[in-house]
């Protein structure tokens, strides 16, 4: 279901740049790698505008102006603007609750709001719909979204209410604000782009999501052309669809960057040691903590008991063991090959960027982030029309496409990581070990690798535990015959068996919540491994 | 005998040239500063020296061995060249004594020769901690300990000190200092702070413009710039305006006398003339040609720095103010008029030479 865990933070800027910031120019080979990167990432884009001017204006313009196209406009937005605003509201107030006052249990609050990410979307949705069958539509898909998809928002928030100065705050306070005001005006601010960013992400899952949707009924564009490719392709029809869903995501993709606004919100001296001190909640702390347990339980607890229930309560058929190990070996592999092929494809990129800057580097970088505003479903069914068209329908169907798939999906996922790790092994490390008498290939070994290591392994789980947990994508692509956790449980829960679907269900959320656990060590050993800028740790000597 | 010779250095990055034909020769064992303000090309210099920038034209001999030219270019670990980036770049995931036997060949020499280094830094005992456990002065000495430990020809720091706040600094630098000279290695570092450059260095070059424009001792440096820019660069100055007449300059304060060493222009010529705050004495009036009224008075204790506005608009001084550092114990508050006189023989200039007009009025960097 997720999209992604928060981006990690830069770091502090280094106070001095060790070697002032000249564009070195690229080896031409990187460059090359980098630009192929970024040509298979637009295939899908590219594909499906191609599919578009195929079919003519002509043909489209009826399609684009009928009543469908209205009704599912009016769906997609509705369910969009608002499941997106409550997340915005829920995850931020979590995250203030939970890093900023001093909630009992709030080490323990911060990991179980945050684990519903390990729950993918259509397990939720299965888990509502299992124990409440009557629960449909679009209120339905209101409360079991949000409940979803909020930690996108409440995790950065969390990040970033953690890290921000709390002289801050004392000095709108000593300036004659109110606390309410301090909140509204300085602690919101700190929060803001942590706000945006996940409720971008909140707002993208949602035009993306396919399984959570079809289990309550709701029908968005995607369900729509997934059940358009279901019903036989309509290559027209298909594209008019295809197209209003991108044009959505598109825009909100670029809308958010353009409401980021000027500014930096980070410290603007160097970090200092202090911890922001917690507000006391007082009498209002039954309360805070009735509200972030009644969170934890309808977010955690339904989906999670749900499961537990139809384990040991389903209809009593006994499930092929064999047939959970085959879909369990497939995941992994599926997921570990995705993952593995992500993260060498964000190498280039990441290398070019973070080494050798300059205006062409930043452009192929940033393309590359397009492919977060393209639903799954139109990055497998691009996939498709290419091999079909191009390659004769040769990888069509098979282990290799799906894949290639997963690894375009969740590439800016990768990036993300690969460059932060990247940037955790600066080139002045790499010059200082090559005067200490250290060939190239050595330095390799023993400075770069180990240094870029643990941001590799995130970048491999981050991709891994999105695969892993990914439906739309792996139904229309997956080989015939093969079966994953995600393609099985969705058999089982179509045809309403929900004791067979359960441990499938159970396994995948196992299966995310493993890489999860890699994820949170790697964010919590990068301070450590963080050459200190000299000041601040003589500072604090 | 191992000396560093550069000749004749040129690197541009793109259409920007960053040196312009540096020539330089370090000495063996002696502690060369290249004192030059930011952007003067200093940082390149040494990259070009260590080998990770490969110069446009000139070379680079190291201990006699040509390891940059034309035809030629040594990669940087096959130079025999110490570096310490500016911020000490220690390897952040490994530990002190694994960083400081990084580049050790021999396994059964490394023990020993980390003990060795750690107790020359002042580090004993540290080698298991990490670098994000060290304080800043500490990382610095482990980053020089590691470049000591392959036994170079010679050492190259880059703005070693400069990321160390003030309080830091002057004792890291003593001890940086008392290291290279017990190891009695030769050592290039590059600065932008003239204290610094003048207290350490046993020679100074002063790059700028991607050339370096002197090379002397500290106190030739000081007491004879060879021009007015160098001589504000190095330390207060006060640039005057004179007139060249026999063994004298004519200023506002009165024929001074001139240094057997200014280059003398001919009778009758413009003159730009040095004073350094310590040249200057403050009296009572009647006693001096030249009086000034007192505009502001900075106390540090050991010494005041007083700065004079001229009184008397009669000739021109050529400077809106004048700085006298005073040591005696009398307290001149603002608005008291003093008498200037100056003190022993000046350095002078022709006007229309390097420097002049308003290029010296630039205020000093650093």
């Amino acid at each position: 279901m997720a999209m992604t865990a928060p981006a990690p933070r830069a770091g502090p800027a280094v106070d001095r740049p060790a070697v002032p910031a000249r564009p070195r120019r690229p080896p031409g080979l990187l460059f090359g790698l980098a630009a192929g990167v970024a040509v298979l990432l637009a295939v899908p884009l590219v594909f499906l505008l191609v599919q578009a001017a195929e079919s003519g204006w002509a043909a489209l313009r009826p399609l684009l102006f009928r009543q469908l196209t209205a009704q599912l406009l009016w769906n997609t937005v509705r369910l969009t603007v608002v499941v997106t605003l409550l997340c915005a509201v829920v995850g931020t107030l979590a995250a203030w609750v939970v890093e900023r006052t001093d909630l009992p249990g709030r080490r323990l609050f911060a990991v179980l709001l945050v684990l519903p990410l390990a729950v993918p979307d259509f397990v939720e949705s299965f888990g509502w719909v299992s124990v409440a069958p009557s629960l449909r539509g679009y209120f339905g898909a209101v409360l079991v979204m949000t409940l979803a998809v909020y930690p996108l928002v409440f995790l950065p928030v969390a990040a970033a209410l953690r890290h921000a100065d709390p002289a801050q705050e004392e000095v709108a306070r000593s300036l004659g604000l109110g606390r309410f005001r301090t909140f509204w005006r300085v602690t919101l601010g700190q929060a803001r782009r942590a706000i945006l960013g996940g409720s971008l992400l909140v707002a993208l899952v949602l035009l993306a999501e396919y399984g959570a949707f079809e289990i309550l009924g709701y029908r968005t564009f995607t369900t729509e052309i997934y059940t358009e490719y279901l019903n036989g392709f309509d290559p027209p029809a298909a594209s008019a669809l295809s197209l209003v869903l991108v044009a959505l995501s598109l825009c909100l993709l670029f809308g958010e960057g353009a409401s980021r606004g000027g500014g930096r919100l980070d410290r603007t001296g160097p970090l200092a040691a202090r911890p922001a001190s917690r507000h006391r909640l007082g009498r209002a702390t039954p309360a805070a903590l009735a509200a972030v347990g009644a969170l934890v339980a309808l977010a955690l607890g339904v989906p999670v008991g749900a499961i537990v229930y139809w384990l040991f309560h389903g209809q009593g058929v006994a499930v092929g063991s064999s047939s959970l190990a085959s879909a369990a070996w497939h995941t992994l592999a599926y997921s570990a090959s995705a993952g593995v092929l992500a993260t060498v494809l964000a190498l280039p990129v990441a290398l070019l960027s973070v080494r050798h800057g300059g205006r062409l580097a930043r452009l192929l970088e940033r393309s590359t982030y397009l492919v977060l505003g393209i639903p799954g479903i139109l990055i497998a069914l691009g996939l498709v029309y290419f091999s079909q068209r191009y390659l004769f329908g040769v990888l069509y169907q098979s282990s290799p496409l799906l894949v290639i798939a997963y690894a375009v999906m969740f590439f800016p996922l990768a990036l993300v990581a690969v460059r932060t790790s990247v940037a955790q092994a600066p080139i002045r490390l790499e010059e200082a070990a090559r005067s200490l008498g250290t060939a190239r290939r050595s330095v390799l070994l023993r400075v770069t690798l180990p240094l870029v290591a643990p941001g590799l392994a995130a970048a491999f789980s981050l991709v891994f535990l999105e695969a892993a947990t990914e439906l739309t994508a792996t139904l229309v692509l997956h080989p015939t015959g093969v079966e994953t956790l995600a393609t099985q449980f969705w058999a089982f829960q179509t045809n309403l068996s929900y004791g067979q679907a359960a441990p499938y269900a159970a396994l995948i959320v196992l299966v995310a919540a493993l890489p999860s656990a890699v994820l949170g060590r790697w964010f919590d050993r990068l301070p450590a491994r963080r050459p200190a800028p000299l000041e601040r740790s003589a500072a604090a000597a | 005998m191992t000396d560093l010779v550069a000749r004749d250095l040129h690197k541009s990055y793109g259409p920007v040239p960053a040196l312009r034909g540096v020539d330089l020769v370090v000495p063996a064992g002696s502690f060369t500063a290249v004192l030059g303000p930011s952007g003067s090309g200093k940082t390149t210099l040494l990259r070009v020296i260590a080998g990770f920038e490969r110069a446009d034209r000139g070379s680079v001999t190291l201990a006699g061995v040509v390891v940059e030219d034309d035809r030629h270019h040594e990669p940087p670990e096959r130079r025999r060249v110490g570096y310490v980036p500016q911020e000490g770049a220690l390897f952040p995931h490994l530990s002190v004594e694994k960083n400081i036997s990084f580049g050790v060949r021999e396994r059964a020499r490394r023990g020993r020769r980390v003990e060795e280094l750690l107790d020359m830094v002042g580090l004993a005992g540290l080698g298991p901690r990490y670098p994000h456990q060290l304080s800043g002065g500490q990382q610095q000495r482990v980053a020089l300990a590691r470049a000591l430990a392959v036994s170079p020809a010679v050492i190259l720091l880059d703005e070693p000190f400069a990321a160390l706040d003030a309080r830091l600094r002057a004792s890291v630098r003593a001890e940086v200092l008392d290291v290279l000279q017990r190891a009695g290695t030769t050592a290039l570092f590059v600065t932008h702070d003239q204290d610094e450059a003048l207290s350490l260095a046993d020679q100074v070059a002063v790059l700028d413009g991607g050339r370096i424009q002197q090379v002397d001792s500290p106190r030739g440096l000081y007491a004879h710039p060879a021009d007015p820019t160098i001589a504000r660069f190095l330390g207060s100055a006060n640039l005057i305006d004179g007139t060249f007449a026999r063994g004298v300059v004519q200023t506002a304060l009165g024929a001074l006398a001139l240094d057997p060493a200014a280059a003398a222009g001919p009778e009758g010529a413009h003159a730009v003339v040095l004073l350094r705050p310590e040249q200057l004495v403050l009296g009572p009036p009647e006693a001096a040609a030249f009086a000034g009224r007192v505009l502001q008075s900075e106390y540090f204790g050991h010494d005041a720095i007083v700065t004079v506005v001229p009184e008397s608009p009669g000739r021109t001084l050529g400077a809106e103010t004048l700085v006298v550092r005073i040591t005696g114990g009398v307290d001149w508050r603002r608005g008291i008029v003093a008498g200037v006189r100056v003190v022993g023989p000046v350095l002078a200039w022709p006007a229309s030479g390097r420097g002049a007009g308003h290029a010296d009025r630039r205020p000093p960097e650093g």
